[in-house]
Protein backbone atom coordinates (compact mmCIF):
# COMPACT_ATOMS: atom_id res chain seq x y z
CA UNK A 1 0.00 0.00 0.00
CA UNK A 2 2.80 2.60 1.08
CA UNK A 3 4.89 1.55 -1.69
CA UNK A 4 1.73 1.91 -3.71
CA UNK A 5 1.03 5.24 -2.35
CA UNK A 6 4.75 6.86 -2.90
CA UNK A 7 4.74 5.62 -6.12
CA UNK A 8 1.59 7.66 -7.06
CA UNK A 9 3.14 10.73 -5.37
CA UNK A 10 6.33 10.09 -7.21
CA UNK A 11 4.37 9.71 -10.51
CA UNK A 12 2.55 12.64 -9.48
CA UNK A 13 5.50 14.51 -9.03
CA UNK A 14 7.33 13.33 -11.72
CA UNK A 15 4.69 13.74 -13.93
CA UNK A 16 4.55 17.76 -12.51
CA UNK A 17 7.60 18.16 -12.81
CA UNK A 18 8.14 17.20 -16.66
CA UNK A 19 5.25 19.36 -17.04
CA UNK A 20 7.06 22.43 -15.58
CA UNK A 21 10.32 21.59 -17.53
CA UNK A 22 7.65 21.08 -20.73
CA UNK A 23 6.48 24.82 -20.24
CA UNK A 24 9.78 26.10 -19.61
CA UNK A 25 10.83 24.45 -22.97
CA UNK A 26 8.19 26.37 -24.50
CA UNK A 27 8.13 29.31 -22.82
CA UNK A 28 11.91 29.81 -21.01
CA UNK A 29 13.87 30.13 -24.53
CA UNK A 30 17.01 31.68 -23.38
CA UNK A 31 16.59 35.83 -23.34
CA UNK A 32 18.45 37.78 -25.73
CA UNK A 33 21.08 40.70 -24.89
CA UNK A 34 18.08 42.91 -25.04
CA UNK A 35 15.68 41.40 -22.55
CA UNK A 36 18.99 41.17 -20.94
CA UNK A 37 19.72 44.48 -20.63
CA UNK A 38 16.04 45.61 -19.38
CA UNK A 39 16.23 42.75 -16.93
CA UNK A 40 19.07 44.16 -15.71
CA UNK A 41 17.97 47.76 -15.51
CA UNK A 42 14.48 46.97 -13.91
CA UNK A 43 12.43 47.77 -16.56
CA UNK A 44 10.42 44.32 -17.07
CA UNK A 45 7.75 43.18 -15.43
CA UNK A 46 4.51 40.74 -16.30
CA UNK A 47 5.18 37.75 -18.42
CA UNK A 48 8.65 38.65 -20.06
CA UNK A 49 9.92 39.20 -15.95
CA UNK A 50 8.98 35.80 -15.16
CA UNK A 51 10.45 34.31 -18.34
CA UNK A 52 14.14 35.82 -17.67
CA UNK A 53 13.56 34.94 -13.87
CA UNK A 54 12.92 31.56 -14.56
CA UNK A 55 15.44 31.23 -17.14
CA UNK A 56 18.45 32.89 -14.47
CA UNK A 57 16.73 29.83 -11.89
CA UNK A 58 19.04 27.72 -14.18
CA UNK A 59 21.84 29.85 -14.87
CA UNK A 60 23.01 31.55 -11.87
CA UNK A 61 25.85 33.32 -13.10
CA UNK A 62 23.16 35.48 -14.89
CA UNK A 63 22.13 36.59 -11.37
CA UNK A 64 26.23 37.27 -10.37
CA UNK A 65 26.43 38.88 -13.43
CA UNK A 66 23.62 41.19 -13.01
CA UNK A 67 24.45 42.12 -9.86
CA UNK A 68 28.04 43.09 -10.94
CA UNK A 69 26.35 45.68 -13.46
CA UNK A 70 24.61 46.97 -11.03
CA UNK A 71 27.23 47.54 -8.25
CA UNK A 72 29.30 49.00 -11.12
CA UNK A 73 26.20 51.52 -12.49
CA UNK A 74 25.88 52.67 -8.80
CA UNK A 75 29.99 53.20 -9.03
CA UNK A 76 29.94 54.90 -11.88
CA UNK A 77 26.89 57.38 -10.83
CA UNK A 78 28.36 58.30 -7.80
CA UNK A 79 32.04 58.97 -9.43
CA UNK A 80 30.92 60.27 -12.99
CA UNK A 81 29.22 63.79 -12.89
CA UNK A 82 26.18 64.10 -15.42
CA UNK A 83 27.45 67.98 -15.79
CA UNK A 84 30.93 69.44 -15.36
CA UNK A 85 30.85 72.78 -15.99
CA UNK A 86 34.10 74.01 -18.64
CA UNK A 87 36.74 75.62 -17.92
CA UNK A 88 36.55 79.16 -17.72
CA UNK A 89 32.59 78.90 -18.30
CA UNK A 90 31.71 83.03 -19.13
CA UNK A 91 35.04 82.88 -21.94
CA UNK A 92 33.51 79.83 -23.44
CA UNK A 93 29.86 81.56 -23.53
CA UNK A 94 31.38 84.67 -24.99
CA UNK A 95 33.06 82.98 -27.70
CA UNK A 96 29.81 80.95 -28.54
CA UNK A 97 27.86 84.42 -28.76
CA UNK A 98 30.83 86.14 -31.05
CA UNK A 99 30.69 83.40 -33.57
CA UNK A 100 27.44 83.28 -33.72
CA UNK A 101 27.34 87.07 -34.37
CA UNK A 102 30.01 86.30 -37.04
CA UNK A 103 27.96 84.07 -38.39
CA UNK A 104 25.02 86.20 -38.42
CA UNK A 105 26.91 89.12 -40.03
CA UNK A 106 27.96 86.69 -42.83
CA UNK A 107 24.89 85.79 -43.55
CA UNK A 108 23.68 88.75 -43.89
CA UNK A 109 26.37 89.90 -46.70
CA UNK A 110 25.48 86.46 -48.14
CA UNK A 111 21.59 87.67 -48.47
CA UNK A 112 22.82 91.00 -49.88
CA UNK A 113 25.00 89.61 -52.61
CA UNK A 114 22.84 86.72 -53.50
CA UNK A 115 20.74 88.97 -56.05
CA UNK A 116 24.23 90.66 -57.61
CA UNK A 117 25.74 86.78 -57.47
CA UNK A 118 23.14 85.85 -59.36
CA UNK A 119 23.08 89.00 -61.84
CA UNK A 120 27.36 87.80 -61.92
CA UNK A 121 26.37 84.31 -62.73
CA UNK A 122 24.57 85.33 -66.02
CA UNK A 123 26.74 88.05 -66.45
CA UNK A 124 29.84 85.99 -66.68
CA UNK A 125 28.06 83.34 -69.17
CA UNK A 126 26.64 85.33 -71.31
CA UNK A 127 27.71 89.36 -71.57
CA UNK A 128 31.26 88.46 -70.39
CA UNK A 129 33.45 88.73 -73.98
CA UNK A 130 31.25 91.44 -75.07
CA UNK A 131 31.53 93.34 -71.79
CA UNK A 132 35.17 92.84 -72.09
CA UNK A 133 35.52 94.15 -75.80
CA UNK A 134 33.28 97.20 -75.32
CA UNK A 135 35.09 98.42 -72.58
CA UNK A 136 38.61 97.71 -74.29
CA UNK A 137 37.46 100.02 -77.09
CA UNK A 138 35.80 102.67 -74.18
CA UNK A 139 39.26 102.56 -72.83
CA UNK A 140 41.10 103.26 -76.43
CA UNK A 141 38.28 105.69 -77.62
CA UNK A 142 39.24 107.70 -74.25
CA UNK A 143 42.60 107.35 -74.62
CA UNK A 144 42.26 108.96 -77.99
CA UNK A 145 40.31 112.16 -76.42
CA UNK A 146 42.37 112.78 -72.98
CA UNK A 147 45.52 115.38 -73.64
CA UNK A 148 48.52 115.08 -71.76
CA UNK A 149 47.90 116.45 -68.84
CA UNK A 150 51.02 117.94 -66.39
CA UNK A 151 51.16 116.12 -63.09
CA UNK A 152 49.25 118.43 -60.88
CA UNK A 153 48.40 118.50 -57.36
CA UNK A 154 44.45 118.93 -57.32
CA UNK A 155 43.01 115.87 -59.86
CA UNK A 156 45.24 113.65 -56.95
CA UNK A 157 44.08 115.48 -54.11
CA UNK A 158 40.67 115.35 -54.79
CA UNK A 159 40.13 111.25 -55.53
CA UNK A 160 42.72 110.79 -52.41
CA UNK A 161 41.46 109.68 -49.09
CA UNK A 162 44.68 109.75 -48.03
CA UNK A 163 46.84 113.16 -48.02
CA UNK A 164 49.09 113.86 -50.98
CA UNK A 165 52.26 115.56 -50.38
CA UNK A 166 54.47 117.38 -53.39
CA UNK A 167 57.77 117.09 -53.36
CA UNK A 168 59.48 118.90 -55.94
CA UNK A 169 62.39 116.67 -55.63
CA UNK A 170 61.78 113.38 -56.69
CA UNK A 171 64.15 111.65 -55.25
CA UNK A 172 62.93 112.59 -52.01
CA UNK A 173 59.68 110.36 -50.74
CA UNK A 174 57.85 111.97 -47.95
CA UNK A 175 55.23 110.21 -45.26
CA UNK A 176 52.15 112.01 -43.85
CA UNK A 177 50.83 110.78 -40.40
CA UNK A 178 48.22 113.18 -38.81
CA UNK A 179 45.68 112.69 -35.74
CA UNK A 180 42.77 114.75 -36.48
CA UNK A 181 41.53 114.10 -32.84
CA UNK A 182 44.87 115.72 -31.52
CA UNK A 183 45.46 118.21 -34.49
CA UNK A 184 48.88 117.05 -34.93
CA UNK A 185 50.45 115.94 -38.34
CA UNK A 186 53.99 114.42 -38.83
CA UNK A 187 55.59 114.34 -42.02
CA UNK A 188 58.78 112.43 -42.45
CA UNK A 189 60.88 113.13 -45.13
CA UNK A 190 63.18 110.09 -46.79
CA UNK A 191 66.25 110.79 -49.25
CA UNK A 192 66.95 114.18 -48.35
CA UNK A 193 70.61 115.29 -49.06
CA UNK A 194 72.95 115.00 -45.66
CA UNK A 195 72.14 118.19 -43.74
CA UNK A 196 74.81 120.37 -42.02
CA UNK A 197 74.51 120.94 -37.84
CA UNK A 198 74.31 124.84 -38.83
CA UNK A 199 71.75 124.59 -41.10
CA UNK A 200 68.12 125.24 -39.56
CA UNK A 201 64.87 124.29 -41.11
CA UNK A 202 61.66 125.59 -41.12
CA UNK A 203 58.49 124.23 -42.16
CA UNK A 204 55.49 124.40 -42.31
CA UNK A 205 52.41 122.27 -44.02
CA UNK A 206 50.33 124.63 -46.29
CA UNK A 207 46.62 123.40 -46.28
CA UNK A 208 45.16 124.54 -49.92
CA UNK A 209 42.14 126.29 -49.46
CA UNK A 210 38.51 123.81 -50.45
CA UNK A 211 37.51 121.93 -47.43
CA UNK A 212 37.47 118.79 -49.54
CA UNK A 213 40.90 118.43 -50.60
CA UNK A 214 43.45 116.57 -48.38
CA UNK A 215 46.47 118.44 -50.17
CA UNK A 216 49.23 119.73 -48.45
CA UNK A 217 52.37 121.11 -49.30
CA UNK A 218 54.96 121.33 -47.03
CA UNK A 219 57.23 124.43 -47.65
CA UNK A 220 61.10 123.82 -46.59
CA UNK A 221 63.58 126.85 -46.44
CA UNK A 222 67.19 126.57 -45.26
CA UNK A 223 68.25 129.63 -43.10
CA UNK A 224 71.65 130.12 -42.63
CA UNK B 1 13.99 82.37 -18.00
CA UNK B 2 13.07 82.22 -14.49
CA UNK B 3 10.16 83.79 -13.22
CA UNK B 4 11.93 87.19 -12.03
CA UNK B 5 13.53 87.26 -15.52
CA UNK B 6 16.88 86.61 -14.14
CA UNK B 7 19.43 84.20 -15.62
CA UNK B 8 19.61 80.46 -14.69
CA UNK B 9 22.45 79.17 -13.12
CA UNK B 10 23.97 76.47 -14.65
CA UNK B 11 24.22 73.05 -13.58
CA UNK B 12 25.74 73.23 -10.60
CA UNK B 13 27.85 69.94 -9.03
CA UNK B 14 26.75 69.20 -5.28
CA UNK B 15 29.68 68.87 -2.81
CA UNK B 16 29.22 65.37 -3.33
CA UNK B 17 30.59 65.74 -7.19
CA UNK B 18 26.91 64.70 -8.31
CA UNK B 19 25.36 67.08 -10.31
CA UNK B 20 22.19 69.20 -9.67
CA UNK B 21 20.98 68.30 -12.96
CA UNK B 22 18.85 70.16 -15.35
CA UNK B 23 18.47 67.88 -18.01
CA UNK B 24 15.11 66.51 -18.59
CA UNK B 25 13.11 63.04 -18.39
CA UNK B 26 9.99 62.61 -19.42
CA UNK B 27 9.61 59.05 -20.11
CA UNK B 28 10.60 57.74 -16.90
CA UNK B 29 10.36 54.13 -18.18
CA UNK B 30 13.93 53.22 -19.83
CA UNK B 31 15.25 55.87 -17.42
CA UNK B 32 17.56 56.45 -15.06
CA UNK B 33 16.02 58.84 -12.92
CA UNK B 34 18.25 61.49 -11.17
CA UNK B 35 17.69 61.49 -7.63
CA UNK B 36 16.73 65.17 -6.94
CA UNK B 37 14.81 65.92 -10.00
CA UNK B 38 10.71 65.43 -9.80
CA UNK B 39 8.49 65.25 -13.35
CA UNK B 40 7.46 68.46 -12.85
CA UNK B 41 10.71 70.07 -12.15
CA UNK B 42 11.56 68.09 -15.53
CA UNK B 43 8.07 68.84 -17.17
CA UNK B 44 9.41 72.66 -16.33
CA UNK B 45 12.52 72.51 -17.64
CA UNK B 46 11.29 71.67 -20.79
CA UNK B 47 9.06 74.46 -21.24
CA UNK B 48 11.54 77.05 -20.19
CA UNK B 49 13.45 75.34 -23.18
CA UNK B 50 11.18 75.29 -25.45
CA UNK B 51 10.40 79.22 -24.46
CA UNK B 52 14.13 80.05 -25.18
CA UNK B 53 14.07 78.00 -28.22
CA UNK B 54 11.28 80.07 -29.84
CA UNK B 55 13.23 83.13 -29.36
CA UNK B 56 16.62 82.06 -30.06
CA UNK B 57 14.69 81.01 -33.24
CA UNK B 58 13.82 84.66 -33.70
CA UNK B 59 17.31 85.48 -33.02
CA UNK B 60 18.01 86.42 -30.04
CA UNK B 61 20.87 85.72 -28.87
CA UNK B 62 20.57 86.42 -25.19
CA UNK B 63 18.23 83.26 -25.18
CA UNK B 64 20.41 81.25 -27.02
CA UNK B 65 22.97 82.58 -24.32
CA UNK B 66 20.56 81.03 -21.85
CA UNK B 67 20.29 77.86 -23.41
CA UNK B 68 24.09 77.49 -23.53
CA UNK B 69 24.50 78.45 -19.78
CA UNK B 70 21.73 75.78 -18.77
CA UNK B 71 23.22 72.95 -20.70
CA UNK B 72 26.79 73.08 -21.16
CA UNK B 73 27.54 70.96 -18.51
CA UNK B 74 25.95 68.35 -19.28
CA UNK B 75 27.51 68.66 -23.25
CA UNK B 76 30.92 69.17 -22.00
CA UNK B 77 31.06 66.07 -19.49
CA UNK B 78 28.97 63.98 -22.21
CA UNK B 79 32.04 64.98 -24.79
CA UNK B 80 34.75 65.01 -22.35
CA UNK B 81 33.98 61.06 -21.56
CA UNK B 82 34.29 60.14 -25.11
CA UNK B 83 37.02 62.48 -25.75
CA UNK B 84 39.29 62.39 -22.59
CA UNK B 85 40.91 65.67 -23.12
CA UNK B 86 39.94 69.10 -21.61
CA UNK B 87 41.01 71.04 -24.58
CA UNK B 88 39.38 69.34 -27.07
CA UNK B 89 36.11 69.11 -25.13
CA UNK B 90 36.23 72.28 -24.55
CA UNK B 91 36.46 73.56 -28.43
CA UNK B 92 34.05 70.94 -29.63
CA UNK B 93 31.51 71.79 -27.48
CA UNK B 94 31.68 74.90 -28.83
CA UNK B 95 31.31 73.68 -31.61
CA UNK B 96 28.36 71.86 -31.10
CA UNK B 97 26.54 74.66 -29.81
CA UNK B 98 27.53 76.38 -32.41
CA UNK B 99 25.88 73.93 -34.98
CA UNK B 100 23.21 74.19 -32.93
CA UNK B 101 22.72 78.05 -33.68
CA UNK B 102 22.98 77.60 -37.37
CA UNK B 103 20.64 74.30 -37.36
CA UNK B 104 17.80 76.04 -35.08
CA UNK B 105 15.12 76.61 -37.56
CA UNK B 106 15.16 73.10 -37.93
CA UNK B 107 14.56 72.27 -35.06
CA UNK B 108 11.22 71.25 -34.07
CA UNK B 109 9.90 70.73 -30.91
CA UNK B 110 9.00 67.10 -30.85
CA UNK B 111 12.60 66.16 -29.71
CA UNK B 112 13.68 67.51 -26.28
CA UNK B 113 15.93 70.19 -26.94
CA UNK B 114 18.99 68.60 -24.65
CA UNK B 115 18.05 65.05 -27.06
CA UNK B 116 18.76 67.26 -29.98
CA UNK B 117 22.01 68.88 -28.76
CA UNK B 118 23.33 65.09 -27.33
CA UNK B 119 22.92 64.36 -31.15
CA UNK B 120 24.58 67.25 -32.14
CA UNK B 121 27.32 66.76 -29.90
CA UNK B 122 27.36 62.62 -31.25
CA UNK B 123 27.84 64.08 -34.79
CA UNK B 124 30.54 66.68 -33.52
CA UNK B 125 32.40 63.85 -31.94
CA UNK B 126 32.65 61.43 -34.61
CA UNK B 127 33.34 64.05 -37.50
CA UNK B 128 35.93 64.97 -34.77
CA UNK B 129 37.16 61.14 -34.37
CA UNK B 130 37.17 60.36 -38.38
CA UNK B 131 39.39 63.59 -39.32
CA UNK B 132 42.20 62.23 -36.24
CA UNK B 133 41.65 58.74 -37.51
CA UNK B 134 42.43 60.17 -41.19
CA UNK B 135 45.04 62.69 -39.95
CA UNK B 136 46.64 59.17 -38.29
CA UNK B 137 46.80 57.96 -41.63
CA UNK B 138 44.15 55.73 -40.51
CA UNK B 139 44.83 54.54 -37.24
CA UNK B 140 43.53 55.64 -34.42
CA UNK B 141 45.63 58.50 -32.76
CA UNK B 142 46.38 56.51 -29.39
CA UNK B 143 46.84 60.15 -27.73
CA UNK B 144 43.19 60.69 -28.28
CA UNK B 145 42.52 57.92 -25.65
CA UNK B 146 45.19 57.76 -23.12
CA UNK B 147 43.42 58.15 -19.85
CA UNK B 148 46.92 57.85 -18.76
CA UNK B 149 47.71 61.25 -19.19
CA UNK B 150 44.00 62.45 -17.54
CA UNK B 151 43.66 64.01 -14.58
CA UNK B 152 40.62 61.82 -14.14
CA UNK B 153 39.59 63.27 -10.65
CA UNK B 154 39.95 66.79 -11.60
CA UNK B 155 36.60 67.80 -12.81
CA UNK B 156 34.82 66.10 -9.67
CA UNK B 157 34.32 68.41 -6.64
CA UNK B 158 35.34 66.47 -2.92
CA UNK B 159 33.22 65.68 -0.71
CA UNK B 160 32.85 68.27 1.85
CA UNK B 161 34.07 66.89 5.13
CA UNK B 162 35.88 63.62 3.41
CA UNK B 163 38.47 62.20 4.83
CA UNK B 164 41.98 62.41 2.99
CA UNK B 165 41.77 58.19 2.20
CA UNK B 166 38.14 58.82 0.84
CA UNK B 167 39.03 61.24 -1.36
CA UNK B 168 41.45 59.22 -2.56
CA UNK B 169 39.51 56.63 -2.69
CA UNK B 170 37.51 57.99 -4.58
CA UNK B 171 39.73 59.63 -6.94
CA UNK B 172 41.29 56.72 -7.49
CA UNK B 173 38.02 54.74 -8.36
CA UNK B 174 36.81 57.51 -10.69
CA UNK B 175 40.68 57.03 -12.28
CA UNK B 176 39.80 53.15 -12.63
CA UNK B 177 36.54 54.00 -14.13
CA UNK B 178 38.32 56.92 -16.39
CA UNK B 179 40.97 53.80 -17.60
CA UNK B 180 38.20 51.71 -18.42
CA UNK B 181 36.13 53.68 -20.52
CA UNK B 182 39.07 54.88 -21.94
CA UNK B 183 39.32 50.84 -23.61
CA UNK B 184 36.38 50.46 -24.67
CA UNK B 185 35.27 51.06 -28.24
CA UNK B 186 33.92 54.82 -29.05
CA UNK B 187 30.35 52.84 -29.87
CA UNK B 188 30.37 51.32 -26.90
CA UNK B 189 31.94 53.86 -24.72
CA UNK B 190 28.86 56.57 -25.90
CA UNK B 191 25.96 54.14 -24.95
CA UNK B 192 27.92 53.84 -21.47
CA UNK B 193 28.23 57.80 -20.76
CA UNK B 194 24.70 58.14 -22.43
CA UNK B 195 22.96 55.62 -19.91
CA UNK B 196 24.88 55.41 -16.95
CA UNK B 197 26.60 59.09 -16.72
CA UNK B 198 23.54 60.92 -18.63
CA UNK B 199 20.99 58.87 -17.37
CA UNK B 200 19.06 59.14 -20.58
CA UNK B 201 16.58 56.72 -21.61
CA UNK B 202 17.32 53.89 -25.05
CA UNK B 203 14.46 55.69 -27.04
CA UNK B 204 17.04 58.79 -26.70
CA UNK B 205 19.69 57.11 -26.76
CA UNK B 206 18.12 55.41 -29.74
CA UNK B 207 17.61 59.38 -31.48
CA UNK B 208 21.29 60.52 -30.03
CA UNK B 209 23.41 57.51 -32.03
CA UNK B 210 20.88 56.97 -34.66
CA UNK B 211 20.18 53.36 -34.33
CA UNK B 212 17.23 50.94 -33.20
CA UNK B 213 16.01 50.49 -29.56
CA UNK B 214 17.39 47.04 -30.21
CA UNK B 215 20.84 48.22 -31.06
CA UNK B 216 20.83 50.67 -28.04
CA UNK B 217 20.13 47.61 -25.51
CA UNK B 218 22.14 44.68 -27.52
CA UNK B 219 25.17 47.52 -27.09
CA UNK B 220 24.69 48.47 -24.13
CA UNK B 221 24.85 44.82 -22.62
CA UNK B 222 27.90 43.74 -24.50
CA UNK B 223 29.12 47.33 -23.70
CA UNK B 224 28.63 46.48 -19.59
CA UNK B 225 30.44 43.18 -20.05
CA UNK B 226 33.00 44.85 -21.62
CA UNK B 227 33.88 47.59 -19.13
CA UNK B 228 33.25 45.02 -16.46
CA UNK B 229 35.79 42.77 -17.65
CA UNK B 230 38.29 46.49 -17.83
CA UNK B 231 37.04 47.17 -14.26
CA UNK B 232 38.36 43.35 -12.97
CA UNK B 233 41.36 43.87 -14.88
CA UNK B 234 42.79 46.53 -13.34
CA UNK B 235 41.94 45.10 -9.57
Amino acid sequence: MHGKNSSSIFNLKFNNSKLKKDMERQHNQAPDEAMLTLWTDGELNGDELARVELWAQDHPELLVERDAVRAMQSSIQANMPASVEPPYADFFNLRILRAIENEKAESGVRVRSTGSQWMGSKFNKWLALPAAAAAMLMCFYMGTQVSPMPESLAPMAAVSAKPAIYMPDGDVRANIFSSDDNGATVIVLEGLEDIPDDFEIVGEPRHSGSASSRAVMVNTEMIF
Amino acid sequence: MQADGSAQHPPEQTLSGKPISTSNHSSPKHSRPKSNETNDEQRASAEEDAQWVEQAKTGNTRAFDQLVTKHRGGIYAMIYNMVKNDADAWDLSQEAFIKAWKALPKFESRARFSTWLFRISHNVVYDWMRKRRIQGDGELNDEVFDVGKIDSSAPTAPRQGQRPDQVLEQRELRQRIDHALGELSAQHREVIVLREVQGLDYKEIAEIIGSSLGTVMSRLYYARQKLQQHLQSEI
